[in-house]
Formats: C-alpha cells, sequence, structure tokens
C-alpha cells in the first residue's frame, strides 16, 4: 500500500515537471535567392606566350608559369615574358597582386611590370624583401595585348628556385566585379 | 391447401435485421468539431530585406517585390579562373531595435555542377568583416546575426574548372531563414 503511494507520488511529480516545461516554438521566415543561369563563358581576356622567358599557358589560356633564368653577376630586363589579350569589346583595368612566395631571400632584385604603353610597377622584390606586393590598376582597352616584364632581375645564388604565387585582376570599370587569374612565376 | 404464412417467423426476421441496422448505426464515426480562428491574418512588411547592390548590373540582379526575394541572372566566370562580385545584392535588417538570428543554406543544386570547382557567398558587415561564408558545392550552412538597421553586403564566387565547357550552366537556390521576424509586432 506504501509503495503503491510512493509511486503515484513519483509519477506525479514528473507529471507536473513534465507540464511546466514551456513548449513554445520559433517563428521563421523565409527568403529565397535563386542565380540562374550561372554560365562558364569562354574568357574574353587571355594569356600567350611572351619572347624571353619559357612559359606554360593552360588549358583555356587563363592561368601560366613564367619560367626564368635570373642572372647573378649583374641586373637584366625581360620585357616580354608573358601577354596579357583582351579579345573583347570590354575595357577593364589589370593589375597583379603577390598572393605567396618561397625562396624570395635569394633575390637581389626584382620588378614585374604591366607594360601598356606605359610601364606599371606592379611587384617588386629588393634584398630579399618584397618591398611592393600589390600593384595599382591600369587601363586595358579593347583589343590591347599588354606584356608582364621583370625588370632589374639579379639572384645570388643559382641553387635554388624562387616561386612568385600573383593574380592578375581583371576589374570591371567602376564596380567590385573581376576575374582573378593564377600566374606562377618561378625565378631559377 | 394454401400453406398458412409463419408469421412467427417473420417477424422474428424482421427483429433480427432492425437490430442488424441498429448495431450497423451504432458503429458509425462520432466526431467532435473543435475550432481555432486566426483573425485577422495580416501582411507585415518584411524587417529583413534584399535590395541591389554596387555590381548588380554585372550579376543580372533582379529584386523580388517587397525585398523577399532576389534573382541573379548574369552570374557567370571564366574557365579557371575566378569571377568574383563583391556587392552582388545587399541584405538590409529595417527593424530599428531588434537583431535578427539569420541561416544561409542551399536550397537546389542542379545542372553542371560538376564543372564548378568552387561555388562560395559570403556576408559582409558594415565594416566588411566576414560574418558568414556559405560553400554552395558542399551544402553547409552559414548563421548570422544582423544587427538593427545595418545594411550587409553579399558575395558571389565562382571558379568553373579548366575543362568547363561554354556551353555549361547550372542552377542554384538558396534560402535564408530568419528566425523570429514578427515575433514582437
Amino acid at each position: 500500500m506504501k509503495t503503491t503511494h510512493s509511486a503515484t507520488l513519483v509519477l506525479s511529480v514528473i507529471l507536473l515537471v513534465s507540464m511546466s516545461i514551456p513548449s513554445h516554438g520559433n517563428v521563421n521566415t523565409t527568403l529565397y535567392s535563386q542565380a540562374s543561369p550561372i554560365l562558364a563563358e569562354q574568357a574574353k581576356v587571355i594569356l600567350q606566350q611572351g619572347t624571353n622567358s619559357s612559359s606554360l599557358v593552360y588549358t583555356n589560356n587563363t592561368s601560366a608559369v613564367i619560367t626564368i633564368t635570373s642572372p647573378l653577376d649583374q641586373p637584366q630586363d625581360f620585357a616580354d615574358v608573358l601577354r596579357i589579350v583582351n579579345q573583347a569589346s570590354n575595357n577593364w583595368t589589370i593589375s597583379l597582386a603577390l598572393y605567396d612566395s618561397s625562396n624570395v631571400e635569394r633575390l637581389v632584385n626584382a620588378t614585374i611590370i604591366l607594360q601598356n604603353g606605359s610601364n606599371n610597377d606592379q611587384i617588386t622584390i629588393n634584398n630579399g624583401n618584397t618591398t611592393q606586393a600589390q600593384g595599382q590598376p591600369c587601363d586595358f582597352a579593347t583589343n590591347v595585348t599588354a606584356h608582364v616584364s621583370i625588370m632589374n632581375l639579379q639572384a645570388t645564388n643559382n641553387q635554388t628556385t624562387s616561386q612568385l604565387y600573383t593574380y592578375l585582376k581583371i576589374l570591371t570599370p567602376d564596380t567590385s566585379t573581376y576575374d582573378l587569374l593564377t600566374i606562377t612565376f618561378e625565378i631559377k | 391447401m394454401k400453406p398458412r404464412p409463419n408469421y412467427s417467423k417473420i417477424i422474428r426476421l424482421t427483429i433480427f435485421m432492425f437490430s442488424t441496422l441498429l448495431v450497423t448505426v451504432a458503429s458509425a464515426a462520432v466526431y467532435n468539431y473543435i475550432y481555432l480562428q486566426a483573425s485577422p491574418l495580416s501582411l507585415k512588411t518584411a524587417k529583413v530585406v534584399f535590395a541591389d547592390g554596387t555590381d548588380a548590373a554585372q550579376a543580372g540582379t533582379n529584386i523580388g517585390t517587397n525585398g523577399t526575394y532576389v534573382q541573379f541572372t548574369s552570374i557567370s566566370g571564366w574557365p579557371n579562373a575566378t569571377r568574383i562580385y563583391e556587392n552582388a545584392t545587399v541584405i538590409m535588417n529595417t527593424d530599428p531595435a531588434v537583431d535578427f538570428t539569420c541561416q544561409l543554406s542551399r536550397d537546389s543544386w542542379n545542372g553542371n555542377t560538376g564543372s564548378i570547382d568552387e561555388l562560395f557567398v559570403r556576408i559582409y558587415d558594415a565594416s566588411a568583416t566576414t560574418q558568414g561564408t556559405l560553400d554552395v558545392k558542399a551544402g553547409n550552412t552559414t548563421s548570422f546575426t544582423i544587427t538593427h538597421g545595418e545594411v550587409w553586403r553579399i558575395e558571389w564566387r565562382i571558379k568553373w574548372n579548366a575543362n568547363a565547357l561554354s556551353t555549361d550552366t547550372a542552377t542554384v537556390t538558396l534560402a535564408l531563414r530568419i528566425t523570429g521576424e514578427g515575433t514582437s509586432e
């Protein structure tokens, strides 16, 4: 009899406790956004091999590796290591930005320039230090070919290879819409 | 001689049939109606809404009526290159006092999705700090709380792979779930 009363009491307490827990739900509103169609377009700006380097331009001409041998005794200019061709009727601005590197310490000098009628310094390495990692955007008009140059290139040794990983930024003027093309410089 | 009807049997049979009918009726379901009324069902102005970003023309941004839907018709990219629309659209919390918790997730995803290497949607607050990143390809979910009165931008970043064809297309629908809107009105 006593056991029955105890069990009833326990059950009553459990019931009361569970009933006291508030059962409230959330009020949610769902908004939708759709991107349709997302298109793969043919590239309007492409990369081409230059005459002063051994560059490898990959499928679709939207990425490249430039291989160049650095002099040790005195600086040397390489005026045409890669070409950037505007195939479209669009005007853009272009610039280069260094996003990673290795073995830069061995480089005495290296200035990467975009030549587009005028010289635009983009990336500068001085005494093994990156003193400029990003250049100012320069105009890139329709049907124009710009050249990538490496000026004053000199290294302290030829034991290792320096790698400079860069993006070519192709910006639609007066917007924040742009394309990033990967260009890697391998300096032996 | 004509046989006499067995009245007793007929009466018993009739009573039995009436009993059967009564049992059938009694077996039918018994319903009780209780009522719920929502009145009035009112239409409120949305507190968190979409609006054009500064890259709306490039992304083909179309804002739906009341700012509760947005469609992008011009998002594209080149093979093996990364296309970024830093400000394809913005979300605005128009409430003067309440912050809302939001959850952005992929609702549907179809087309030549195998040709897409990367598709990220990022939310930046007014001070350009990333508040959420949705990896559309991975199908994850990102949560953030938009401060009252603020306008945050949404960035789209896409990279088609090197083998993508110019005929490749995809469609993605995202759902933005806002918790708590409508509870304090």
